[in-house]
């Protein structure tokens, strides 16, 4: 059973900058473990804020070894790498209908590899869009030839690190589907090339779900009971995928992307808590855990605490 | 700062306030188009979109896809019509005075249908009011078909409701670029205006009354109609279950004669 924690990472301009705290605190790797991680993933949002010379395969290769010098220099927690999407201009990194071996992404992977770093376990697949290999996905920056990413996934599985014994390298992503109509998407297709999939169910942010019927697509409140008795069935039954909990500091009373924390500056912390617990509310009464979860919290883990705390209190076990 | 600035900044202000509470966003855009002789079809790609992991302000979340749908639209000199809902493009083609279009549906089956404008009524849309959209900086995209001159945005244009209002949003990159006091999603016929999509308490929806596209329609005298509209402007024709009965008649009497 592995606990996934999103790293957030900044350049910022001259270095890379962690963005995780305690509070005012700046965050340590410590700070992870201790609240019971395994597993980290480092990244920079879909990719805009790592660091970019350039689209072709050298740059990758400089912009990859640049980043997991950075991440030894934390050391001590096994971890995923991110490799970036899209530049800090919003705009994809790299050439999407150049070769495998020429493009940006191989030189990411590789130049992340020259960097040895036996805590490193695998990849992490930074674009959210589980629409990523529709056509008008691919025409709007957003998505990829499904045989791009079947390459990378094939280069990634292909390579072995040795510890103390023969591992294989793996890759992992988080897609974001905020909808009960997942046939149209591409986590299926995505499924073959990927070991972990953590989809966000987006509940914690929308207060709406969209659903098709009668060929029409339609919205409906997400309720706690859609939450639990459709979307939980969806992501075990028909995609075979985990979740992603999804929290930020709008528990805290700071306003985030929580769905109750409206723009007149009201703050409901108290509902968002509830929001972010329901995700693990939903998996303990339908007795049906996820092996696997990756955490989204922003950046604080003040997050967490407040998290855990309410979870012992109300369902007798910690949030993580 | 000018009057119209600082209207502009209160606005994005005001949405960026809003913006960070249950953001869903539903992004429009005509992907495609097919030219026949007398009309068009439109491929209008739906998005219902909302913040990805975000970076610091919130204007800087990526936004991504909660679900994307495919609309079908015809124009025409009579109107605009909905032919429906789809997964995914659909493939589509003119030939002699028909449109045959090969539909994805929603339960994953795919069908070949054939779509006969003629057997269409004036839809009967209202042109929009040109003023209120003159301070619109819409990239539009200019479609000559004989008599019909046909304009769309080029833009990826977003469309968001909150407490505080309405609002039309550019997008570019899957980012908010630029945040206007809603107008519907627009298109011109001949240079005269009409809604697309209209924002309704909160929710959009398509316009033009929506059609089955599997119409099959001959030129006749009779007066049965079938289920669609028979009357249009072109002549008297019947459509759907009138021709199927039509037809069934007609091999009938063949077979008495042979």
């Amino acid at each position: 059973m592995s606990k996934f924690g999103l790293w957030w990472v900044t350049w910022n301009g001259s270095d890379y900058e962690s963005r995780m705290t305690v509070g005012s605190r700046i965050a340590t790797i410590g700070d992870i473990i201790s609240r019971g991680f395994d597993r980290v993933i480092f990244l920079g949002g879909e990719g805009g804020a790592l660091d970019y010379s350039g689209s072709d395969y050298e740059s990758g290769y400089q912009d990859g070894k640049e980043f997991s010098h950075w991440i030894l220099s934390l050391g001590g927690v096994k971890y995923y790498v991110a490799i970036p999407f899209k530049s800090p201009n919003g705009q994809v990194r790299g050439n999407i209908n150049k070769p495998f071996r020429e493009t940006y992404w191989k030189g990411w992977i590789d130049g992340v590899l020259s960097v040895e770093d036996p805590n490193r376990e695998g990849f992490y697949w930074a674009l959210e869009n589980a629409w990523m290999f529709h056509e008008k996905q691919i025409e709007m920056g957003s998505g990829l030839p499904i045989e791009l990413f079947e390459e990378i996934s094939e280069y990634i599985h292909n390579l072995e690190y040795k510890l103390v014994w023969i591992l294989e390298y793996k890759l992992v992503w988080i897609p974001k589907l905020g909808t009960l109509y997942w046939e149209s998407s591409d986590i299926k297709k995505a499924k073959p090339f990927v070991d972990y999939i953590f989809v966000q169910p987006h509940y914690y942010q929308s207060p709406t779900i969209p659903y098709i019927e009668d060929g029409v697509t339609k919205e409906k409140p997400y309720t706690f009971d859609v939450l639990k008795n459709e979307y939980l069935p969806i992501t075990i039954e028909k995609l075979g995928v985990s979740w992603e909990m999804e929290a930020d500091e709008s528990v805290l009373g700071h306003c985030g992307n929580c769905r109750e924390c409206p723009g007149s500056g009201i703050r409901i912390s108290s509902e968002c808590t509830v929001y972010a617990s329901d995700y693990m509310r939903a998996q303990i009464e339908s007795k049906r855990v996820f092996k696997h979860l990756a955490y989204y919290f922003r950046t604080n883990f003040e997050v967490l605490d407040k998290l855990n705390q309410y979870c012992m209190e109300n369902y007798g076990g910690k949030y993580i | 700062m000018t009057m119209k600035t600082s209207v502009l900044m209160l606005l994005v202000l005001s949405f960026s306030l809003s913006y960070v509470s249950a953001l869903s966003i539903n992004g429009i855009w005509v992907s495609k188009v097919y030219s026949g002789d007398n009309g068009a079809i439109l491929v209008v790609t739906n998005e219902i979109l909302s913040p990805g992991m975000c970076l610091g302000y919130v204007l800087n979340c990526t936004l991504v896809p909660d679900m994307i749908s495919t609309d079908i639209f015809y124009v025409s000199k009579n109107g605009f019509y909905f032919l429906g809902e789809y997964p995914e493009d659909p493939n589509i083609t003119f030939e002699g005075d028909l449109w045959k279009l090969i539909l994805h549906t929603w339960n994953g089956s795919v069908e070949n249908v054939t779509f006969n404008p003629i057997c269409l009524k004036s839809s009967g849309i209202v042109p929009l009011n040109f003023s209120s959209f003159s301070n619109l900086t819409v990239h539009w995209k200019k479609v000559t078909l004989g008599p019909l001159v046909l304009e769309y945005p080029q833009d990826f244009l977003g469309f968001y409701s909150n407490s505080s209002g309405n609002y039309t949003l550019i997008i570019e990159d899957m980012m908010v670029k630029r945040v206007f006091p809603y107008f519907p999603f627009p298109v011109k016929v001949n240079g005269r205006l009409y809604p697309l999509y209209l924002m309704k308490n909160g929710t959009l929806s398509q316009v033009p009354s929506r059609v089955n596209p599997n119409l099959t329609c001959v030129t006749s005298t009779s007066t049965d109609s079938g289920n669609i509209p028979a009357k249009t402007s072109e002549g008297r024709h019947i459509c759907g279950p009138g021709l199927v009965a039509l037809l069934t008649v007609i091999v009938l009497l063949m077979k008495r004669r042979l």
